[in-house]
């Protein structure tokens, strides 16, 4: 061919870039490529540009507010929504938004995520209609008007475009209730984009782990940043007042654990064997050594694993020293956010730390949540009393956020009666919900609590407490935890549209679907059920027919279903684009699994496992455990090997079994794991941050035949 | 010896399972999850043939990759850094297939990785059954290769003679495609369905396009094209040549459209016809393999048959890139034990998951949706089913094992009466929810074909169009050019399938079906009975066939309905990785 230079010297080049020195030639030049300074445009000479906001002698075409679209009725514009509320709707179901008329309420338009949406009590009973009836109790019934635009799943993005398109309503004040979401964590699988890639890879280099959570922390207050900026931008354009109220999560009763990443040489072997010693002191009440102890742990992982930091509140908070829990706690938070997987939203220190100084820098009044919580929780930190899950506010939390939101409105409208929000709390009375709705509320915290809530000891989370007060409501509690019961025992492949899923859903808009969709068998909500008396103090003997080892002669326990809680599947929470491993990662020392069986005879498992090495083969030996009772030890290798153990009737239980791998400590290779991270950012290959403890290609569990 | 072949990064990714040289499982990855073309490596298709298998990743012995990383990187190299691919991870990471085959499936193994052509002529011919055979394959690019020729004879197979990017016949057609406002490597379909509705008055003009050398070769002229390193398929002196600018994605379509479609359809026929005949001259053998997605070109193919030189042809159902992954898995058998794979013909493309009929009992069981359970009593079933297609309903028909390849072949099939003038808008409209002017194509029973076809041998793969001459009047399934691409039906191969057309057969005296895929717009073929109730959620199919159930629309619940819709869309939404897209979301 005429250019056959030119091809030959492609070959070649292409055979050089398949090495991996190549492959590094060749990013590096891409970034050299990248980093070039751009040359600016030459100004043209011609006429100049128009100002940025020419002034129109008509007013600029009214646009959608969210799922709202303008209509004309008669001279005046109406926001309509299209469709009702469908399934997992995340806005406020009100068909219609209309533009404050001349002479009208004070109005305040609310923003935000799903905690000032008034997640689990919604549609019914929400931050906003708190606001509006304490503003009445206060002042009478026409003096303020409170509109409802939280959204469930509100980003900072998506805050700037609300903001914006919400100030067409003719606000007196935007009251912002958000940040939440603002967080991000390190995008690690797949590799985050050209720049992201170059970036991480630079932070990486500089500070190691450090550096990747410094960018994380920077990305997420980049959008913070930016959405406060157009906010006040808005709000200017239509002269509306903005009151920021900084959130405050639980501290006290929602854990967020996570296993550390790799550290330094054998940094993550001492670091889980200190945590299995901190954990064993905790439960023995050795306090002092226990705070001594978690202290290691920080300084061990540089205070980047969130696990750490909650051994040492715990530690704090029983010895009496409220302030150190309280940081303690918060640091669980801030670690936990750039290494947030499964996702679960919290606000960070240094997020509450913009929103302040967002408020003196665009001069918007200020509701500081944290200082609020801190006189009115029931313990030292904030907990069950305000909180119904890690951020949405219970009935109460509802009540005292809103009355001292009430205040500010009050000082700023200069109405009476202002004064302090403590005083004007004592004037307004609870919200008050139905039965029913307060029943759900609870019913629907205790299972997002099974679900997401993580102890450090690896534990069951708290939920029989939230059981319990869905029963004591009553309200049909017991109806709909035994429906949910029920939905578990449908085969693993209709799990989430079941008949009985159906009766659920049979009301349109219901916010269950969040919960009623895990796709879990959801053990530790079903033992607690148990021990509250629910199925007749047996809810697993349900699960018996489709999910029973013995009904089905076979029961493959890597189905995401089996994973024992819905945390410790490596796809929660993500997206179908992450995680996309062939086999099951067991990021912590003891992979668990729900294991159904009547226990009327002997089984076998089959497994195909490897031990993870970056240095050398490797064998070692993996304790099988059946309900906490070790039932076997196979040895596994660096490459995959088979066994079948059994598991003996005598270890099972009828119904519901905890299965756990208990692996060995990974090998002291953090120096090796930690270089080839850096390579692998280097040349914009996904990486895992943490330590594998085992891999596992097959889990089946099989029925032997009856002799 | 277990070999898995795999496709993935481009088109459709896809695995399959060759065991002791038997394929024993194929499936693309798109089918479970959801996303169409989705090109991902394929970690669902490769679960499912591990299970199909009753393997583990420790069983398998090699994992054959279709293409060459180093080669086809030397190709882009060539071609220059495409469009936006400062930001492309994958670009320049010819180590990245292999690294992921490691780290992302497990294998420990041996993995070979074979030309994409190579896999491609591999694909057709070691599952042809013919002992020796003229090999074809014409696609858009592979590594360097556009069209190969070669020739197959026992466990040898050779490619003698190549045709190298950037001149490429497919190529070519998808140019013409996003000319034509469709997307490429999806709408190519829509062009061959266009261009009945034209007159070939483009022919000279593509003529000057594509210019014929000797032998084996041909010349695009580049001045016509801007896929190198450019950001769309065709430049501005391709518009003044037609003189015509580029329809609009979604714009209407006028006879220009439809007469460019045809002319490029005669262009590319022409020019094959004169390539097959070429080849005839090389290789002394009555049969003629192709693949390669050009290989999907029905029409094409028809009248290669019709007009060509060769006795037989063999399109393998999965001729695209999908389909690469047989010829490389059957390369590396090849390879490895010295022997051809199966020297039998593959004779159907049931290749996919199936599922029981406890199992789907089961399942609608606990949907509570009250079906007629005809469980050992399948008479009644088809008698049913048939009840319903004679009154003019669509019916949605799920047995067995899944197809592999892009078409449905009576196992994830939506059926109708194709005597029914109406039928085809119908189907268009409010099912398929796609471009009007799209044919359907029949299913008949196999010893009933010749009646109603010209066609004299059997097509089980739907890959060639003929003319229809049956006594009946069939608008549902006759191209406005008087031609249809029939399946022919055999009940060795798809016994309740041939069942069910006999039966329509007795009841109308009609021996065939309409046969179109059982997936909407946008959406790929189902797989999962889920799946399936999920579509039929989501169009207005009237009745569904669940292996021994039958359901009506209105057995389905509202609340189903609903839920069925919120989970696909949770499940297989398409976010941007964030939390938006997955099923459990937080706040």
């Amino acid at each position: 061919m005429s250019d056959h230079p030119r091809r030959l010297a492609c070959d070649q080049l292409a055979r050089l870039l398949a090495t991996e020195d190549g492959l590094r030639a060749a990013r590096l030049r891409q970034l050299i490529d990248f980093l070039a300074p751009k040359p600016e445009k030459p100004a043209l000479p011609g006429p100049p540009a128009p100002p940025l906001r020419a002034r129109s002698p008509r007013a600029p075409a009214p646009t959608p507010i969210g799922p709202w679209k303008p209509e004309g009725k008669g001279d005046q514009v109406v926001w309509v929504r299209a469709e009702g509320p469908g399934l997992g709707d995340p806005w406020p179901p009100q068909p219609e938004l209309r533009p404050k008329a001349p002479g009208g309420p004070f109005r305040i338009v609310l923003l935000g995520e799903s905690a000032a949406a008034g997640w689990f009590y919604a549609p019914q009973m929400t931050p906003a209609g708190v606001l509006q009836e304490q503003l009445a109790q206060l002042t009478g019934p026409n003096a303020y008007e409170v509109l409802n635009l939280a959204k469930v799943d509100l980003t900072a993005g998506e805050l700037m475009a609300l903001a914006t398109a919400a100030v067409q309503l003719r606000p007196d004040a935007l009251l912002v209730y958000a940040g939440n979401n603002w967080p991000q964590r390190f995008r690690n699988q797949p590799p985050p984009g050209f720049a992201g890639s170059l970036e991480a890879a630079a932070a990486f280099r500089a500070d190691g782990m450090r550096g990747l959570a410094r960018l994380a922390e920077e990305a997420g207050l980049r959008a913070g940043e930016e959405a406060l900026r157009r906010l006040a931008g808005a709000a200017k354009e239509v002269g509306a007042a903005v009151i920021l109220v900084v959130p405050e999560v639980n501290l006290g009763a929602w854990e967020r654990a996570r296993p550390p990443v790799w550290l330094a040489g054998d940094g993550c072997r001492r670091w889980h064997t200190m945590h299995a010693e901190v954990v064993g002191l905790l439960r023995d009440g050795r306090l002092a050594e226990t705070a001594e102890a978690a202290q290691r742990m920080i300084d061990l992982d540089q205070g980047l694993c969130p696990t750490s930091h909650r051994l040492l509140a715990q530690a704090w908070l029983g010895l009496g020293r409220h302030r150190e829990a309280a940081q303690a706690a918060r640091a669980e938070v801030d670690a936990r956010a750039w290494d947030n997987t499964p996702q679960m939203p919290g606000l960070t220190s240094a997020v509450q730390t913009l929103l302040r100084s967002a408020a003196r820098e665009h001069g918007f009044r200020l509701v500081d949540l944290p200082e609020v919580f801190a006189e009115q929780a029931e313990a030292p930190l904030p907990g069950r009393r305000l909180f119904l899950d890690y951020c949405h506010l219970s009935l109460q939390g509802m009540k005292v956020s809103m009355a001292a939101v009430a205040a500010e409105v009050l000082a700023m409208s200069q109405a009476p009666p202002s004064g302090a929000w403590r005083e004007l709390l004592a004037k307004v009375s609870d919200p008050v919900v139905p039965a029913e709705l307060e029943a759900r509320a609870q019913v629907m915290a205790a299972l997002y609590g099974a679900h997401w809530a993580s102890p450090a000891d690896g534990g069951a989370p708290a939920i029989e407490a939230w059981i319990d007060a869905a029963l004591a409501t009553g309200g049909g509690a017991r109806e709909l935890i035994e429906g949910y019961a029920r939905s578990r025992a449908a085969p693993v492949e209709v799990l989430l549209v079941s008949a009985e899923q159906q009766r659920v859903f049979a009301q349109p808009g219901r916010a269950e679907h969040h919960i009623w969709s895990a796709l879990t068998l959801d053990p530790d909500a079903l033992r607690a059920m148990a021990r509250a008396g629910i199925g007749n103090g047996d809810p697993g003997a349900a699960l018996l027919p489709h999910h029973g080892v013995e009904a089905r002669g076979r029961v493959d326990l890597l189905q995401e279903a089996h994973h024992w809680r819905l945390i410790d599947q490596p796809k929660a929470n993500t997206s179908a684009t992450d995680n996309r491993l062939a086999y099951y990662p067991a990021l912590w020392p003891v992979a668990r699994f729900c294991l159904v069986s009547d226990a009327s005879r002997d089984l076998h498992l089959d497994l195909v496992a490897r031990l993870p090495s970056l240095d050398g083969p490797r064998q070692e030996e993996v304790a099988v455990a059946v309900n906490g009772t070790e039932v076997a030890r196979v040895l596994l290798s660096s490459r995959w090997t088979r066994a079948r153990p059994l598991l003996p009737q005598a270890a099972l239980q009828p119904g519901i079994n905890e299965l756990a791998l208990c692996w060995p400590l990974p090998p002291a290779s953090g120096d090796l794991a930690l270089a080839r991270i850096g390579e692998r950012l280097d040349l914009r290959i996904g990486v895992e941050l943490h330590p594998v403890f085992g891999e596992i290609a097959r889990l089946r569990a099989e029925a032997m035949n009856e002799s | 010896m277990n070999i898995l072949g795999l496709s993935a990064y481009y088109h459709e990714s896809a695995c399959c399972l060759l065991q002791d040289g038997r394929l024993l499982a194929a499936a693309e990855e798109e089918r479970f999850s959801r996303i169409k073309h989705d090109a991902r490596l394929p970690v669902s298709a490769f679960a499912f043939c591990l299970e199909a298998g009753g393997l583990t990743v420790a069983d398998l012995d090699c994992v054959a990759y279709y293409e060459s990383p180093v080669k086809k990187l030397s190709r882009q190299l060539w071609a220059g850094e495409p469009a936006g691919a400062v930001s492309g991870q994958p670009w320049l990471d010819a180590r990245r297939p292999e690294r992921e085959i490691r780290e992302v499936l497990g294998f420990e193994g041996e993995v070979l990785c074979f030309d994409h052509h190579q896999s491609h002529a591999a694909s057709a011919f070691y599952f042809s059954g013919f002992e020796e055979a003229a090999v074809l394959t014409v696609d858009g690019v592979g590594e360097w290769a556009t069209t190969t020729y070669g020739r197959g004879a026992g466990s040898q197979l050779q490619i003698f003679e190549e045709v190298e990017f950037p001149h490429s016949l497919g190529l070519l057609y998808s140019a013409l495609t996003a000319y034509l406002g469709f997307r490429v490597n999806d709408g190519e379909y829509k062009v061959m369905g266009l261009a009945p509705y034209g007159s070939p008055r483009y022919v000279d003009q593509l003529r000057q396009v594509l210019l014929s050398r000797p032998g084996g070769q041909f010349r695009l002229d580049l001045g016509y094209f801007d896929f190198l390193g450019g950001r769309r398929m065709w430049s501005d002196r391709l518009a003044e040549l037609l003189k015509a600018p580029p329809r609009l994605p979604e714009a209407p379509l006028e006879q220009r459209h439809q007469d460019l479609a045809r002319s490029l359809q005669v262009v590319l026929e022409e020019t094959l016809l004169e390539k097959v005949g070429y080849l005839r001259t090389r290789v002394d053998a009555p049969n003629l393999c192709m693949a390669g997605g050009v290989a999907l070109n029905c029409v094409a193919n028809g009248r290669i048959l019709r007009q060509g030189p060769f006795e037989r042809l063999f399109v393998q159902p999965a001729a695209g890139d999908s389909g690469g992954s047989l010829g490389a898995a059957a390369l590396a058998h090849a390879q490895l034990l010295g022997e051809r794979p199966d020297r039998g013909r593959l004779s159907h493309a049931y290749l996919g998951p199936r599922f029981g009929v406890e199992q789907v009992a089961e399942q609608i069981g606990s949907l509570g949706i009250p079906a007629l359970d005809f469980r050992g009593r399948e008479t009644d079933l088809l008698e049913a089913t048939v009840d319903r297609l004679a009154a003019g309903k669509v019916v949605g028909w799920f047995q067995g094992a899944m197809e592999f390849g892009p078409r449905a072949l009576g196992a994830r099939s939506l059926l109708a009466d194709p005597r029914d003038p109406d039928m085809r808008e119908r189907l268009n409209r409010l099912v398929k929810k796609r471009e009007a002017f799209r044919p359907f194509a029949p299913s008949v029973l196999a010893s009933e074909a010749a009646r109603h076809f010209d066609l004299d041998h059997p097509s089980e793969f739907m890959l060639e169009t003929c003319a229809v001459r049956s006594p009946l009047s069939l608008p549902a399934i006759t191209h406005v050019d008087g031609s249809a691409r029939p399946q022919t039906v055999d009940p060795e191969r798809a016994t309740r399938y041939a069942a069910l057309l006999a039966a329509f057969h007795r009841r109308t005296g009609c021996p065939l079906l309409v046969n179109t895929s059982f997936n909407v717009k946008g959406e790929p073929i189902v797989c999962t009975p889920l799946d399936a109730l999920t579509s039929f959620a989501e169009s207005e199919i009237d009745s569904l066939v669940l292996e021994d159930f039958l359901i009506d629309r209105s057995q389905l619940s509202e609340t189903l309905v609903r839920l069925l819709r919120y989970r696909s869309r949770a499940l297989f939404g398409r976010g941007d990785g964030g939390i938006s897209s997955t099923l459990y979301t937080f706040v």
